[in-house]
């Protein structure tokens, strides 16, 4: 039965990619427009003046329609997450190929922990908006502030750790 | 969806929780997270390469080194990154408005005429 259902697969192996490869580009692009050139700037005014109400209205504003932008990515992920086990799967892949390897410690150790997280902070319990509909002002303020923490420390792991992983899927250099 | 959050924008709450992070914190992470990710990176590379797929690992010292500039440099990168990326570094040329008072041609004092 798992043997027929690999087959079939493994027939569809290229159409399988296509999906895989446009949800990757997807995930890794949506937010980043709105990241670099509209939520960015506003936040590094916000740090430069933290007590100025119309830099911190912006922020909030900016903050939760970035929380709702990154629905894109947070759709496209699972989509990678289910096709890139079957396209291991379907392509016969194993331990001996050192290249993939070393791109599925990267996902499983750094992308899939920093998604978790950011779904939380977008979505769940850490989204904007839960707040300012509960009128919780105090956790409004320390849940944007929670995001921009994983802002600062998650970006320099993604931008290295995402081209690496676009590098080794590519080039396959071992 | 279109809803306006600036109600809930409070100034004396923006004052009283500043934001906890600081160079030294960012730096002590930025040392330990890079560390933490190679080590990760480094062993569970062996692991596989050993348990997994049965390889010799490579004799020599090369991979040790590679990870260990690797380790070096992605702190350094990250620390820079963050430091940027929280307004630290720089004039804020690119993202504050500062205030700057112009003269309208109209305004400007005219040239005497000669003769």
């Amino acid at each position: 039965m798992l043997e027929s259902i690999r087959m079939f697969l493994s027939e569809y192996y290229m159409q399988l990619k296509f999906i895989h490869l446009t949800a990757v580009m997807v995930w890794v692009w949506s937010t980043s427009v709105a990241y670099a050139f509209y939520l960015v700037p506003v936040f590094k005014a916000w740090r430069r003046n933290p007590t100025d109400m119309e830099i911190v209205r912006f922020r909030n504003w900016i903050m939760e329609r970035f929380d709702e932008g990154a629905s894109y990515e947070h759709i496209s992920f699972p989509i990678v997450m289910i096709t890139g086990p079957l396209l291991f799967w379907a392509g016969g892949f194993n331990a001996h190929v050192g290249w993939l390897m070393l791109k599925l410690l990267i996902v499983a150790g750094i992308f899939i922990p920093i998604e978790v997280t950011d779904y939380y902070l977008a979505h769940f319990g850490g989204a904007k908006h839960r707040f300012r509909k509960a009128g919780d002002a105090v956790g409004y303020e320390r849940a944007v502030q929670r995001h921009w923490w994983f802002l600062l420390l998650s970006s320099p792991a993604i931008m290295v750790s995402a081209m690496s992983v676009l590098y080794l899927a590519i080039t396959k250099p071992f | 969806m279109t809803d306006q959050p600036s109600s809930i924008a409070s100034e004396e709450i923006a004052a009283s929780i500043p934001f906890s992070g600081t160079p030294a914190k960012y730096l002590k992470i930025c040392i330990f997270g890079s560390i933490g990710i190679h080590a990760y990176l480094f062993f569970g590379y062996w692991a596989i390469k050993t348990f997994l797929a049965h390889e010799p690992w490579p004799n020599g010292w090369l991979v040790l080194v590679l990870t260990i500039v690797s380790t070096v440099w992605f702190a350094w990168y990250s620390y820079s990154w963050i430091m940027r990326l929280d307004a630290q570094y720089g004039r804020g040329s690119g993202w504050l408005q500062e205030s700057t008072s112009v003269k309208l041609p109209w305004e400007m004092p005219r040239p005497k005429k000669k003769g």
